[in-house]
């Protein structure tokens, strides 16, 4: 290999390695775990965590206008284990407490020792709501735009 | 009219099929009718498809409930405009669309080609067969991905109707414009696989391809732009660009996309980066194809894909087929791959070039990462973890900058080795314009880092075009003894491509002066207000005086309005509304903003109270904003002049096939 090849291999690996090792540490710093409703009841407390989990329908009590809201979730693998969410912020127009539409939740935030989630960002869907079920029981249709 | 959709559907697969065999009997056969049937296979494909999209269009427009499709995205109330644009409002519709979209961009390839690159075109028509084939396999064997299904007993009286948040002009260009780039993509993706199959692989696939390629990545600049003003005025939270997976999945194939248009013209001029342009379009094209599978496989939860599917295993399997057999191919063909020329300096335009691509991808890789990482971490760990924005803005904020730079400098810097009286004659000017602007915008007060930066880098990069059309101008008027504009004029028409390259540059950098102000500035305030409060964000102050609600037949609506000053001084009225849609049981919140080049003011009504007329109000101030829309269509219109017909440039091309003709004649 002649010496201006080798001279540009490791200018290449040098910028590859930078943006490699960039994107290594600060991905290192940004972690979010994702947990269940049974894995994070398991803990104390947990600080910036997400967690998954289904809305326990009936539960939702809205306070006044710009003030917090609560429901719990729940999780499907073991519906014994509900969750209480305090969440203050711009609630998804999707979501809605309804026995009709089972409601995906994803919460971000803080479990406090006392058990409660507090969040301030969430994600709601709605699995079954866009879909129309085939006639082999699996749905399709997306929201999506693109 | 469902029926002969389907039937339709059914002809794309068997011409596709046939498309795929045919030219390679022609080939080993050596029969040109079988390749001419070929060719005719390709528009047969068009046709087909075509014969499809019409019929979906017809039951649409006719509201025709019993198909199922039709059920779902449209109801009586919805106007025709969204009615043809839920056409591509779910899967089967959008799967129907890259069939479309592939079939005529097919056809208008293997026409302009029918009488050049006669080797390389049957494989050209084999392989976009192929894909051809795979779409239209979802569309008619994949269970419910077929648009034209009917419902048992004739369907409901009336459709469920569209979400109301594709209720906006962004849904019919947006996905339409991030299909024709995916689709377009697969030309010189096809173009290169040929060429590799029949060892000619000089530049004829580049230039044969330089168009579609420019168009394809106009389409996806377009879509990913039109998709984030879309999400900024319609989704209603204030921001344009979440990192969002299938942000990502389009942004992907942008960046690869403009690193390949970029590293072919060094291919062009020098005979190098060879097997790098193979595999930017390999790379390019399966991420055309990743994006759609992430779109419509659900299998990443995003804003843009609720639904669960089973197109995953589909897509999967095609893209490993893809990757396997295209890496092969290019592996078989290393030896032919050899460049006559070698890299000579580190300060020189060849180094500059391969920097710009080594971020580019380096970017697409590290926004790949992140949308990969929770997947991988629970494969290897077991546990779910995921990287927010947070991430993908902290790395994308230091390279960007870097790309910044380079694009200041790539397009000025010497060929081959930079001389330091070359560096001082191209960049002492706008270097100094860089470091007055960092001054001046100290000295002013600004103390955030990455902004100061980008801000004095955009000042160093638009003072480098502008020294370059000046200069350009000023040759040509001494020469010419033309006035100034029409020296210009002519400068920029006679050398379209260059000035065309140098536009979109411009109008990177505009965008980037937009992304810099609204990430580094923003002003936020969330406040509950009785009539007459005032809610304060930055020098803003937002006074509500009144409310206003009433009902249609499909929701009930409730419309504030605020008056806004600045320092004390009227500057306009905004009318925030909070919508509620009794079909879908669903609310949604229609923003206002006050739009000035140098901030928007973004009015969000988060909930209201009919009776006590309380409000929960959300202002965000966002600087700058308005240049990201200026800098997209200062991008577009750039490449368009770049790609814009040129006599002398097709002359040349046509000696060059002639020259090519004849050596293979001999």
């Amino acid at each position: 290999m002649g010496s201006k090849k080798l001279k540009f291999l490791i200018g290449g690996l040098v910028v590859v390695g930078a943006i490699a090792s960039l994107a290594f540490f600060v991905g290192r710093q940004n972690l979010v775990y994702y947990y269940t409703v049974t894995e994070v009841l398991a803990k104390d407390e947990a600080a910036n965590v997400k967690v998954a989990g289904d809305l326990v329908n009936g539960t939702l009590e809205e306070g006044g206008i710009g003030d917090p809201i609560r429901f719990k979730i729940y999780d499907k693998a073991a519906p014994e284990n509900t969750l209480l969410v305090e969440f203050t912020g711009v609630v998804p127009d999707t979501f809605k407490d309804d026995p009709a539409t089972p409601m995906e939740v994803v919460v971000d935030g803080d479990l406090l020792t006392d058990g409660t989630f507090v969040s301030d960002s969430m994600m709601a869907k709605c699995p079954t709501k866009y879909e129309r079920a085939g006639s082999d029981g699996t749905g399709t249709a997306a929201t999506s735009d693109n | 009219m469902n029926q002969l959709g389907y039937a339709a559907l059914l002809l794309c697969l068997l011409t596709a099929a046939y498309g795929i065999v045919a030219p390679l009997i022609g080939v080993r056969t050596g029969r040109r009718e079988w390749i001419k049937s070929a060719e005719n296979s390709t528009y047969a494909f068009a046709a087909s498809a075509a014969v499809a999209s019409i019929a979906l269009l017809y039951a649409l427009v006719t509201r025709d409930f019993s198909n199922e499709y039709v059920a779902s995205y449209t109801s009586r109330g919805l106007s025709w405009f969204y009615t043809v644009s839920a056409f591509w409002a779910g899967n089967a519709g959008s799967m129907l669309l890259w069939v479309l979209l592939l079939g005529m961009f097919a056809a208008v390839a293997v026409y302009q080609n029918r009488h050049k690159n006669r080797e390389i075109l049957p494989y050209v028509i084999s392989i976009l067969m192929v894909v051809g084939l795979f779409f239209t396999l979802i569309l008619t064997v994949s269970a419910g991905s077929n648009p034209f299904t009917q419902i048992p007993g004739g369907g409901p009286a009336n459709g469920e109707g569209l979400n109301p948040m594709l209720e906006n002009p962004g849904m019919v260009i947006h996905p339409v414009t991030t299909y024709l780039g995916y689709v377009g993509f697969s030309i010189p993706f096809a173009f290169a696989m040929g060429a590799l199959i029949t060892k000619r692989l000089g530049d004829f696939w580049i230039r044969s391809t330089r168009r579609w390629t420019i168009i394809a990545w106009i389409f996806l600049t377009i879509g990913n732009i039109v998709g984030a003003w879309w999400a900024y005025v319609s989704l209603g939270w204030g921001g344009y660009w979440a990192w969002d997976p299938v942000e990502n999945a389009s942004f992907m194939p942008w960046l690869t996309g403009t690193a390949f248009l970029h590293s072919v013209m060094i291919q062009e001029k020098k005979d190098m980066l060879k097997v790098w342009n193979i595999i930017l379009i390999i790379l390019t094209f399966s991420l055309t194809i990743f994006g759609t599978f992430l779109t419509r496989s659900g299998v990443i939860s995003s804003v843009h894909s609720f639904g669960q599917s089973s197109l995953g295993p589909f897509f999967i399997g095609f893209l490993g087929l893809i990757l396997v057999f295209s890496l092969n191919l290019l592996f078989s063909r290393l030896d032919l791959l050899k460049s006559r020329n070698e890299l000579d300096s580190f300060i020189s335009r060849e180094s500059s070039f391969l920097l710009n691509n080594l971020i580019l991808v380096g970017m697409a890789f590290t926004v790949l990462w992140g949308v990969l990482f929770p997947i991988i971490s629970e494969a290897v760990t077991g546990n779910k973890v995921t990287v927010g924005p947070p991430f993908f803005d902290q790395v994308m904020a230091p390279i960007g900058l870097v790309l910044m730079f380079v694009t200041g400098v790539c397009p000025l810097i010497a060929w081959r080795r930079a001389t330091f009286a070359n560096l001082r004659k191209n960049f002492m000017y706008p270097a100094a314009v860089g470091v007055i602007a960092a001054v001046v915008l100290v000295s002013l007060g600004m103390r955030h880092v990455y902004a100061t930066i980008s801000f004095s880098l955009a000042a160093f990069v638009l003072a480098a075009v502008l020294v370059e059309f000046g200069r350009g101008t000023w040759v040509r008027r001494e020469m010419s003894g033309d006035n100034v504009f029409k020296a210009l004029g002519s400068l920029i028409w006679r050398n379209k491509r260059r000035y065309g390259g140098y536009t979109v540059h411009v109008g990177v950098i505009l965008l980037l002066i937009g992304v810099t102000g609204s990430y580094a500035f923003k002003e936020e305030a969330t406040q509950t207000l009785q009539k007459g409060e005032t809610i304060t964000a930055g020098a803003y102050a937002l006074t509500y005086e009144s409310m206003e609600t009433y009902e249609t037949s499909e929701k009930q609506v409730g419309r504030a309005t605020f008056s806004v000053t600045k320092d004390g001084k009227d500057v306009g009225v905004v009318y925030p509304v909070r919508e509620y849609y009794f079909l879908k049981d669903q609310p949604w919140t229609r923003i206002d903003r006050l739009s000035t080049l140098s901030k928007d003011v973004y009015v969000m009504l988060l909930d209201y109270s009919a009776d006590t007329g309380e409000v929960n109000m959300e202002v965000d101030i966002n600087p700058l904003i308005g240049w990201l829309w200026i800098g997209g269509t200062i991008m577009v219109l750039g490449a368009l002049l770049a790609i814009w017909p040129d006599r002398r440039d097709s002359l040349r091309l046509a000696a060059r096939y002639e020259r090519q003709r004849r050596l293979h004649e001999i």
